[in-house]
């Protein structure tokens, strides 16, 4: 029976079956569940709604009405307008936008690069380099996330900002020192791709891998645009330190997984074939941990979320005009005269955000009762 | 599977230590004293009408930066500290001055006043009989001596002794640290002293009704240099009994207060809460009204509207152009920056006209308010004509801008919101808001480190010299915006000197429309105080500034 | 029991390497990472001078190493955590934290036992449920209740109960006063005042213990004993009490830990909102004000209890059961 156990156990015999390919029935298992099917379909409004913000918003986030000020919800706007007149709705929407940037960037940075790096890593190769990555793990695991993010927030604001001035000014004026730092990195994401090619040529991996390369020399190309954007640095900020602290939880789970797996026959039989270090990693152990990859994502998400909401509300993540769920909650919730008088700054905001990490929850449960072998 | 439970229960144990292995030891200290501090006070009761000679006033108050009287210079401070410390002279609630400390005010006519040769003039100060300290020490000559240089003493780092007490002859090598005492203060014996200043300055005894000028207890803080703040020993109407960081202040009447005893025996502020919340459910006597129930409150239909009151306070809200840094060096920026704002639309629309639009920076109620000052008027237009006309060519010439404003929290202020979208919309300037705690921001504001800044003044006392010269000479150390203009330093030191009131008054016109004109400042709106006053509190003055003023009220029952 | 005793000591030989890493970490933050530490520590009227002084008495002009074991030893050697800078300026750090820790600590003990109590029972009978529609309605509203934000939540109790109803007072903290030395401090569990923020910070925990107890119920009724009672015809509450519910327990040891990390979160925004002189409000006003010394005095006792609660709960974990043994040689 689906049981919903909040962590993956640590090892178990199941772990020891490869799972290979299962995942159309993963997913035919998942639409089956009808609140995970009503919780990924709101994720996916929310995610569109944010991600298309400029198109969707009925307003711009910012264009005030000083004559329609704290006006309650309406035809004209369905949430109202705050103290400026300024739609609600469209905030709520370019919030979500705000929701969407962190949590996308920190799963990539954090949740992908880092966790399954990580946990690869240090699972595979076991010894002095394990240790090192575990223990570094446990320090940053065993603290609250919230005040050490305070702390490095509320430290390091001035200089990451200085930091992304500086980028965006060589950037804009094609200064050298950009280029030459854009250069090296597209340099190594080419020898990467070499490397791997030239590695895992037999099975067609290297179309996907391909794939991810581009996209991340896009990316790149991305961020120029994002850098241009007031309060960029606020996004490096935040994402930043929230990677510190949400790789461990799934590199553990990653760790252990690759830790059964690496004795298995056929991994041993490709290691005794001469395949190296990297193309094991790739082709056989991390078809096997997606799954497990995915529901720590999954659960992390809600998380993150919260997390930013929650910084900024404490006036040290993103910052004005930037609009983000913390500063609407912090305006609709924190002062009594605005709860009692102009209910719905707050109640708009905080429905919203209250769904969507619900929603990201009730992902999160379902899809660990589909991918864990262990839930059945 | 017993010990399994044994195990648990051992670790939700050990977690209660391992969280804090507090409770414990709250448990052990907390002991002992508990019933005795149980007994002695009864906090939440409202039922104290019988405690002390009548009662107990409670009003919500914010955290006081310090209660250093030598170092603060913000209102939320002072408030505290002009009810503990008292010095020479004081403000009454009409802002006259009142003989505190001292018998009497001294005049030429009575004496105290005496022109020397050189120019200089001396003080004579005759103590009161009897003076006392919180702690029954007696206050003399001396201990006012000692105070003054403590608060010119570079160590205490003050940023005010320059401007409140630079007049005196040898504050200014004391602050060097050049001379170890203040040569223009004299003791002549125990309750006479004399203060000799440079010149002959007509606001000067006004200078000293200032928290600066304040009696301290040397020894106190001798003995305890780091904590003495939080158990001052002062002369005022009323000592401190306690402050609960972040919980509340209470200030409990001194009885053998010189100018006569409080009528109020205890006065509480929280320092936590929502104050109309509290007011309407009897916790509070007095509670400001905040922005979103004003408009209620002023509906005579409410029941609350009996007991609303306002009043016009001597204060100023104002935008702070930094004329040091790119791009506010040029006065047409900051010119074109003045004329891009709004102000007869924020204050409608965002503060439902709770206070009224500043078009001078000298406030009405002072003797050279003039209806005709001319701050730049809203005109975007002409602000776009402007900037094109700029050093910077234009929006595209301007560098990154950030306005930095006192608050804390996840949003700016709606004001300054407001002022931010109408620079976009009508400048195309894109302008980032920074936000500073308060005590952080004055500090920033006071090393010149902001670009742009919103700041509120209040007066200390009715003089303009205590906004015009200490905010635009360009050699005071309170010129937070860097602007200097010869013109304007001649003609501000030529009406400090000024005996004669109409000339004064003229002066001192003259200059504000110089300053309105090259716009260092950008006056906003004027400061007015709305206030749930519950009838049996009698004589709660709202003073126009701030001054010692619990001591007049009273309680019905 | 002997590879169980080396654990052990592992684990705690391994939790002063942690907080010596840990409070590394956070004390570079806060001296290289503000751009102003000196002005902020030096003084509003400090000139060049001034600044060249305090940066000699912090010794600024040193490695961050020989700083940080200055630090260090201040703290082991003298309980030293620094004075505050700009908040209480001069006072002592810790004469400031631990009353707040004691505030802080009152309404997270109440929030701690209601969770774990009224979770456990809350769990069981959803287990006992199982199969019936309140099964997934328990599910559905746990999930709901671990979800939502404490800053969420919060303003809605506030709106209804605070300004609506005025049945809890508007004001965050109260009640009879002890002495603790640097000043009284309320006790909040004696009056209304711990309401709110009790129930706030126990609801994700209710919710969270709930489904843990439900899920190892769940696992625990499918077991051979279990079937073995009832087809024995034990009655179903013995067979509850006596097999169910112990064997059920035991996972919980795992989420006090969790538990924890949400309560400290959670009070950051009730200690705001309602204006609870505890840490988490100190934390923000410290964060605001750049006064680095006792954020840091914070991060460093904060990290230092939980590190300490998670090694116990690790070795707890392991006593109970044996089968789970950490270290990488050991796993295959």
């Amino acid at each position: 029976m689906g049981s919903a156990l909040a962590e993956p156990q640590v090892e178990d015999e199941e772990g020891r079956r490869p799972s290979i390919g299962p995942w159309r029935l993963a997913l035919r298992r998942l639409l089956r569940k009808k609140l995970a099917v009503v919780a990924l379909f709101l994720i996916g409004v929310f995610y569109f709604v944010g991600f298309f913000a400029p198109l969707v918003s009925p307003q711009d986030f910012r264009s005030q009405d000083l004559e329609n000020t704290l006006l309650g919800p309406s035809f004209d706007h369905p949430f109202g307008t705050d103290r400026l007149g300024r739609d609600q709705l469209s905030r709520v929407i370019w919030s979500a936008r705000t929701t969407i940037i962190v949590t996308v960037a920190t799963v990539v940075a954090g949740s992908l690069l880092l966790s399954v790096g990580l946990g690869m890593l240090s699972g595979y190769l076991g010894g002095k380099v394990d240790t090192v990555i575990m223990r570094t793990g446990e320090a940053f695991g065993s603290l609250p996330a919230l005040p050490m993010l305070i702390l490095i927030n509320a430290t390091m604001r001035d200089r990451v900002r200085g930091w992304v001035d500086g980028l965006e000014r060589n950037m804009s004026t094609g200064e050298p020192a950009f280029l030459v730092l854009f250069g090296i990195l597209a340099l190594i994401a080419i020898i990467g791709v070499a490397a791997w090619l030239l590695e895992s040529r037999r099975n067609g991996g290297w179309i996907a891998i391909s794939i991810v390369a581009s996209l991340f020399i896009l990316a790149l190309w991305g961020m120029q645009a994002v850098f241009a954007t007031p309060g960029a640095s606020d996004y490096f900020l935040i994402f930043g330190a929230l990677s510190l602290f949400f790789w461990v939880g799934s590199a553990r789970v990653i760790r252990s997984q690759i830790l059964a797996l690496r004795e298995t026959e056929y991994v041993v039989a490709a290691r005794s074939m001469g395949a190296g270090t990297w193309r094991i990693l790739a082709n056989h152990l991390l078809p096997n941990v997606s799954p497990i990859i995915i529901v720590g994502i999954s659960a992390s998400l809600g998380a993150i979320a919260g997390s930013e909401i929650a910084l900024t509300f404490l006036g040290v993540g993103v910052h004005d005009p930037t609009p983000s769920f913390g500063a609407l909650i912090f305006d609709g919730g924190t002062s009594q005269p605005v709860i009692r008088n102009h209910p719905h700054l707050l109640i708009f905001p905080a429905v919203v955000v209250g769904l969507l990490i619900f929603s990201f929850n009730l992902l999160g449960d379902a899809l660990n009762d589909v991918l864990t072998p262990k839930a059945r | 599977m017993n010990r399994a439970i044994l195990v648990i229960l051992g670790v939700m144990a050990a977690l209660v230590m391992g969280v804090g292995v507090l409770v414990v030891i709250l448990v052990a200290t907390g002991g002992d004293d508990d019933a005795t501090t149980q007994s002695q006070e009864t906090p939440e009761d409202d039922g104290d009408g019988n405690g002390g000679s009548s009662g107990e006033l409670r009003l919500r108050g914010a955290e006081p930066i310090t209660l250093d009287p030598h170092v603060t210079q913000d209102a939320g401070s002072a408030l505290y500290i002009v009810e503990i410390f008292g010095g020479l002279l004081t403000l009454d609630v009409d802002l006259q001055i009142q003989p505190d400390l001292a018998a009497e005010i001294p005049t030429e006519e009575n004496g105290g006043k005496v022109v020397n040769d050189d120019g200089t003039v001396t003080y004579t100060f005759e103590l009161r009989e009897g003076l006392l300290f919180h702690d029954r020490k007696p206050v003399f000559a001396d201990t006012v001596k000692a105070s003054f240089e403590r608060a010119a003493d570079p160590a205490t780092q003050s940023l005010v002794s320059e401007f409140f007490l630079g007049d005196i002859v040898g504050v200014t090598e004391k602050l060097r640290g050049e001379s170890n005492e203040i040569t223009g203060i004299q003791v002549i014996d125990d309750t006479t002293l004399t203060i000799t200043i440079e010149r002959d300055l007509p606001s000067f005894l006004f200078k000293l009704t200032y928290p600066t000028a304040f009696v301290i207890d040397p020894a106190q803080i001798e003995n305890d240099p780091d904590n003495w703040t939080r158990r001052p020993n002062g002369t005022g109407p009323y000592k401190l009994d306690e402050w609960r960081f972040g919980e509340r202040i209470i200030l409990k009447a001194n009885d053998r207060y010189h100018l006569g005893a409080p009528k109020v025996e205890t006065v509480r502020y929280l320092l936590a809460g929502s104050s109309i919340t509290l007011y309407e459910a009897g916790d509070l006597d007095i509670a400001g009204i905040a922005l979103d129930d004003l408009e209620r409150i002023q509906d005579p239909a409410d029941p609350l509207n009996a007991e609303y009151r306002s009043g016009q306070r001597l204060s100023l809200d104002y935008l702070g152009f930094n004329t040091n840094t790119p791009p506010f060096d040029d006065p047409l920026v900051r010119r074109a920056f003045a004329m891009a704002i709004d102000k007869e639309q924020i204050t409608r629309a965002v503060y439902q006209n709770a206070i009224p639009v500043a078009n001078s920076i000298i406030m009405p109620g002072l003797s050279a308010y003039s209806e005709t000052a001319a701050a730049p008027e809203f005109d975007p237009e002409g602000a776009l004509a402007l900037l094109a006309e700029s050093s910077y060519g234009g929006p595209e010439g301007l560098p990154d801008i950030t306005l930095a404003e006192s608050g804390t929290g996840a949003t700016s202020g709606p004001g300054t919101s407001a002022m931010l979208e109408m620079w976009r919309q009508n400048l195309g300037v894109e302008v980032a808001i920074q936000q500073a705690e308060t005590a952080t921001f004055f500090q920033d504001v006071d090393q010149g480190r902001y670009q742009l800044f919103t700041l509120g003044w209040i007066m200390d006392y009715p003089d303009e010299e205590d906004i015009l010269n200490i905010h635009f000479d360009s050699e005071s150390p309170n010129n937070n915006t860097g602007y200097s203009n010869p013109e304007v330093d001649t003609l501000l030191r030529q009406a400090l000197l000024e005996t004669d009131q109409s000339t004064r008054i003229d002066l001192y016109r003259q200059v504000e429309d110089i300053i309105l004109a090259d716009v260092p400042w950008f006056p906003l709106f004027f400061d007015q105080f709305h206030a749930l006053i519950k009838p049996y509190v009698n004589d709660y003055l709202i003073p126009a500034s701030i001054v010692p003023r619990l001591r007049f009220i009273s309680l019905d029952e | 029991m002997q590879g169980l005793l080396a654990y052990t000591f592992q684990r705690l030989l391994w939790a002063p390497v942690i907080l010596l890493f840990v409070s590394f970490f956070a004390f570079s933050l806060t001296r290289l990472g503000p751009v102003d530490a000196v002005d902020v520590l030096a003084g509003p009227r400090a000139d060049d001078a001034a600044k060249e002084r305090v940066r000699q008495e912090l010794h600024l002009d040193d490695s961050i190493f020989e700083q940080y074991g200055i630090y260090i030893k201040n703290l082991l050697w003298e309980g030293d955590f620094g004075k505050s800078v700009t908040i209480y300026r001069g006072v002592d750090v810790w004469d400031i934290i631990w009353p707040r820790i004691l505030v802080s600590m009152q309404p997270g003990m109440i929030a701690l036992v209601f969770a774990f109590s009224v979770g456990t029972l809350v769990g069981i009978f959803a287990a006992l449920r199982q199969g019936t529609w309140m099964d997934p309605l328990a599910i559905g509203s746990f999930l709901f209740f671990q979800s939502i934000p404490v800053l969420v939540s919060l303003p809605f109790l506030v709106l209804i109960f605070v300004v609506r109803l005025g049945w809890l007072p508007a004001v965050g903290w109260g009640g009879p006063e002890v002495d603790i030395g640097p000043q009284e401090i309320a006790l909040g569990i004696f009056s209304k005042h711990i309401i709110l923020p009790a129930l706030v910070l126990s609801l994700p925990g209710v919710a969270g213990v709930a489904r843990l107890v439900r899920a190892t119920t769940l696992s625990v009724l499918g077991e051979d004993y279990v079937r073995t009672a009832r087809a024995k015809g034990l009655p179903e509450v013995q067979v509850v009490g006596r097999h169910v519910v112990r064997n059920s327990l035991l996972p919980l040891v795992t989420v006090i830990g969790l538990s924890l990390t949400t309560l400290l979160e959670g009070a950051f925004f009730v200690e705001l909102i309602l204006g609870i002189p505890g840490i988490g409000q100190l934390g923000f006003q410290a964060a605001q004000s750049r006064d680095y010394d006792i954020i840091l005095a914070l991060v460093l006792i904060i990290a230092t209890a939980f590190i300490t609660a998670n090694i116990i709960t690790d070795i707890a974990y392991t006593f109970i059961d044996p089968r789970i043994r950490f270290g990488s040689r050991e796993s295959n």
